[in-house]
């Protein structure tokens, strides 16, 4: 229904795509940009892309997969400018939630200090769930390069995760100074 | 290598990536699309008739002329109930406009004070907007088409704030801050909306927290002057009883880019629990407790209601004496005072002494174990040595098979210590120099892994001025693991491999990985990575016997590259292409029976790319922020520019005309000349990463990157804006013969940018 609709160019399918995948594809495009605005931008972006171009989605099980990809690449294409995006929230007063509180906010801060592309790897990855193989789809790359891609973040998160709990870092030379 | 990453950090990152996207609230609308999408179709229809038109614009001319001298002297319009100036269209024609409920989605602040529409006739309007008195500063959401829309305050003239321009487009644009605290001055408060001919514009103007909604919930004498709440009434806030640790006011100016962020540091607290009352006016601000240079725990404040209140956090694992920090954009002003709760009453004289259960081998200096704890709870001390007066230098041995090392002193009295690496011949091989500044009394560490010094150094020598006082000892961190345990690894156990990857030392990106902990020994040949540049092979075996790591390309061609200690510990032994094997391939492990063993394999290419330079080559330029798009990237050979880094957009497989370019950007003769990257305007990048991968024919798929050719990340917590290795030529490593694609990657404060660009390297 939603993809004949789509292929119609009919207006009012923007209704059941905003229910059903506006969620998400708002949490993807916020993810990579981390900036609300500019996320909604991206959601209207993409609703609107897909109307205009709905003949071109064959596999209506891909529908998704579909809108994700567009806004993907939106987002991947959106230059941020201006003020700087400052994501931080109040501590809660609990020892052990503060310490959940404080890994969740490095574990964000490390997201966004990855590469552009790798950062929507991961996003997709680990918040869209999807698999390999549909990353590597969404991205136009290869299975080994997200793969890459992940296991890159995964140990740069790693160290920072581990240089927040105050490890002391070594491998390269450099000076810390008490 | 297995699929298998890290199930429990990936299930971190699942739940922190799903509690973040869940943080934003979806107000999305179908209506606001197609909205939209009637305006862009409008717009584009637009487009098109201004084109036919173009050729009777000498005709008009004239009548725009005029029409522009007329704006300069527009009509004062009332706002209520209707305008009825000579400048103003009785009916206006707002179609197409975000209703008022629509505007108050993107509203930041609750309660409302006004609402306006209008449209200016052919000579330009303004509108005179009131707000209840007392008033301080109002939020004004609005949406305008069709030319100009400036808002501002009235006094002796009239003030402008924001000049909308080109974000007149049917979209919703907050305005915040205007009044800027000195609406309340006046007796009759009011704001003014001034647009250009033909403008239609619609507006919710809101209160944006300078008049208090709830006056009890301050003193009646705060705020004062300034917008913030007083010393007193941020004290009344904190729990009675309780002393006050630190309060200090603060104030970013307004600037020009509006986008740099300040940080003050208001000093150590002796305290690890206790409460915070801020006050702010103007964009967000953040307190938070850091090192005295970066913020290491943050806690947003938001600058509306008046005074926000948080709990100290505890800082027990930070591993720093906490320091109480604002963060600021500009135009904000700030107030903090800072006590600590009565069950926690605490000297707040000098910060306690530490415990120190080993006296030091030199007066006021640190014991071992204290420079031993400052490296960290897993280090091994390998070595150490004190001296005082002339006694300038000493040499610690032990440094033969450790990965990674480093050198953690104290001294008083002179300026500077220097590291070399010495070899059994006595040779010496500077390592590099701390200080200046660095004989305070307080730990320091140099750290460095095997590969950052010449092959076969046994030794370390330590060096200082004469007259200093000084000791020092030498730690071997290659226990010193990255995962939130901390623990060094059991002695004599085997690592798993990823332990290995955990450990500090590695090089670069993990290709392949294996074990064997059957024991039955033989020759290992695993993974098939096509590297041109360099490997690392981090390998831990246990048992006795030698065992051989090598390195060997698609022929079976093998570069040996040395023997393991089998004790359990993670040895590197690192690869560079050679004249015999100038691809590898494959990793090689030969055991003898009852030895087994762990090890992974990283291209290490990036390790061999130019150090950062400590200060930028040029001087950082500044970014130009009114333009959509970070600055573009060169890449050049020596001192000629050989081509542009494209941007990405959907497919960089060389189809489209924007992503990868079908044919290689230019090819250049001597190979050993050194690439790099430039930034137009010279502008800094904060962190880079420059990659390479096997170019293939024009519409192929790009396989997997082979390879790093300059990776730059910041610390964790840092301040982006003061990091150090900021840069604007990027020196990448040396690329070997081939077709290339380079995917750069460049972070800016303000944005960053992904491109490619295609090489052939004969």
């Amino acid at each position: 229904m939603t993809v004949a609709a789509l292929r119609g160019h009919r207006p009012e399918v923007l209704d059941d795509l905003l229910a059903r995948y506006g969620r998400e594809l708002q949490g993807v495009a916020y993810l990579i940009l981390r900036d609300r605005a500019a996320a909604e931008d991206v959601v209207v972006d993409t609703l609107l892309v897909a109307l205009e171009r709905g003949e071109q989605l064959r596999d209506e099980t891909a529908l998704r997969g579909w809108l994700l990809r567009i806004a993907t690449n939106r987002a991947l294409g959106v230059r941020r400018s201006g003020a700087r995006v400052i994501t931080l929230t109040v501590l809660p007063d609990q020892a052990d939630a503060a310490h959940d509180h404080d890994d969740r906010l490095a574990l964000l801060a490390a997201i966004e200090r990855l590469a552009p592309r790798t950062r929507a790897a991961v996003v997709l990855r680990y918040y869209a769930d999807m698999s390999v193989r549909d990353v590597a789809e969404t991205l136009g790359t290869s299975e080994n390069t997200v793969k890459t891609q992940l296991r890159e973040a995964l140990a740069h998160l790693r160290t920072t995760l581990g240089d927040a709990a105050g490890a002391t870092r070594a491998g390269t030379a450099e000076v810390l100074h008490g | 290598m297995a699929d298998e990453l890290d199930p429990i950090l990936e299930a971190r990152l699942r739940s922190a990536l799903q509690s973040e996207a869940d943080s934003v609230p979806f107000t999305l609308r179908a209506d606001t699309v197609r909205r939209v999408g009637a305006e862009r179709r409008r717009a584009r229809n637009t487009q098109r008739f201004t084109m036919l038109a173009a050729a009777s614009v000498v005709l008009v001319a004239v009548a725009g002329l005029a029409l522009t001298f007329a704006m300069r002297s527009p009509g004062i319009v009332a706002a209520s109930p209707s305008p009825a100036s000579s400048g103003a269209l009785a009916s206006p024609n707002l179609t197409g406009l975000p209703s008022y409920d629509e505007l108050a989605l993107s509203a930041q602040s609750k309660t409302e004070l006004a609402r306006q529409e209008g449209q200016a006739g052919p000579q330009g309007a303004q509108w005179q907007i009131g707000v209840p008195q007392g008033t301080r500063t109002v939020e004004v959401v609005v949406a305008c088409t069709g030319g100009n829309l400036d808002a501002g305050t009235m006094g002796a003239s009239f003030a402008v704030k924001f000049a909308l321009g080109a974000q007149c487009n049917g979209q919703p644009v907050d305005l915040r801050g205007i009044g800027g605290g000195a609406l309340g001055s006046d007796a009759s408060p009011s704001i003014v909306i001034r647009v250009t001919t033909g403008t239609a514009f619609r507006l919710i103007v809101r209160d944006e927290g300078g008049a208090s909604q709830n006056p009890d919930a301050y003193p009646a004498a705060t705020p004062d002057a300034n917008g913030l709440a007083t010393y007193d009434a941020l004290k009344h806030e904190l729990e009675a009883g309780g002393d006050t640790i630190a309060s200090m006011t603060g104030e970013h100016p307004t600037s020009e880019t509006g986008s740099e962020l300040r940080t003050w540091d208001l000093g150590t607290l002796n305290a690890s629990q206790g409460q915070i009352a801020v006050s702010c006016f103007g964009p967000d601000a953040t307190v938070g407790f850091g090192d005295g240079t970066k913020l290491l725990m943050s806690i947003q404040v938001v600058c509306d209601p008046i005074i926000s209140m948080s709990s100290l956090p505890t800082n027990a694992d930070s591993g720093v004496t906490p320091h109480l920090m604002v963060q600021a954009l500009p135009s904000v002003r700030w107030r903090v005072v800072a006590g600590i709760v009565p069950t926690t009453l605490g000297p707040t004289g000098s910060p306690a002494p530490t415990p120190s259960s080993n006296p030091s081998p030199q007066a006021g200096l640190p014991a071992d174990s204290e420079l031993l704890a400052f490296a960290s709870p897993a280090a091994v001390e390998v070595g150490n040595a004190s001296g005082t007066g002339q006694q300038t230098s000493a040499t610690i041995s032990g440094i033969a098979h450790r990965v990674s090392l480093a050198i953690v002193t104290a001294c008083a009295g002179g300026d500077t210590a220097t590291i070399a690496l010495v070899n059994d011949q006595g040779v010496e091989t500077p390592l590099g120099e701390m200080g200046p500044g660095v004989c305070d009394g307080k730990p320091a560490m140099y750290a460095w892994a095997s590969t950052d010094g010449p092959t076969g150094a046994t030794s370390v020598k330590v060096s200082y001025p004469a007259g200093t006082t000084w000791t020092a000892i030498l730690v071997d961190t290659s226990r010193v693991r990255q995962d939130p345990g901390g623990s060094p690894l059991p002695a004599g156990q085997l690592p798993s491999v990823s332990d290995i990857e955990n450990a500090a030392g590695n090089l670069g990106i993990t290709v392949a990985s294996a074990q064997q902990t059957d024991g039955t020994g033989g020759t290992t040949a695993f993974a098939d990575f096509p590297v041109a540049g360099a490997v690392q092979v981090r390998l831990a075996c246990v048992g006795s016997g030698a065992t051989s790591v090598g390195i060997a390309n698609t022929g079976g061609t093998q570069d040996d590259l040395g023997q393991a200690i089998c004790d359990g510990t993670v040895q590197s032994f690192t690869w560079i292409r050679s004249a015999g094997v100038s691809d590898a391939t494959d990793a090689r492990i030969s055991s003898p029976a009852g030895v087994t063993w762990s090890a992974v394999v990283s291209d290490a290419t990036g390790s061999l790319a130019p150090s950062a330079h400590t200060t930028p080559a040029v001087a950082c330029g500044t970014p130009d922020l009114t333009t959509k798009s970070p600055p573009k990237a060169t890449l050049y050979q020596g001192t000629k520019a050989i081509g542009t880094v494209s941007a990405f957009t959907t497919d960089w497989s060389g189809a489209a005309s924007d992503g990868i370019p079908t044919t290689p950007a230019t090819a250049f003769g001597a190979s050993s000349a050194p690439l790099t990257i430039r930034i137009a305007g010279d502008v800094c990048a904060t962190s880079w990463v420059v990659r390479y991968a096997a170019a293939g024919a024009p519409g192929d798929v790009l396989e997997s990157f082979v390879g790093m050719l300059a990776n730059q990340q910041p610390e964790a917590g840092a301040d982006v804006t003061t990091t150090k290795n900021r840069e604007n030529r990027i020196d990448l490593a040396a690329l070997p013969s081939g077709d290339w694609v380079l995917e750069v990657n460049l972070t800016f404060t303000d944005g960053d940018t992904a491109g490619v660009i295609r090489v052939h390297v004969p």
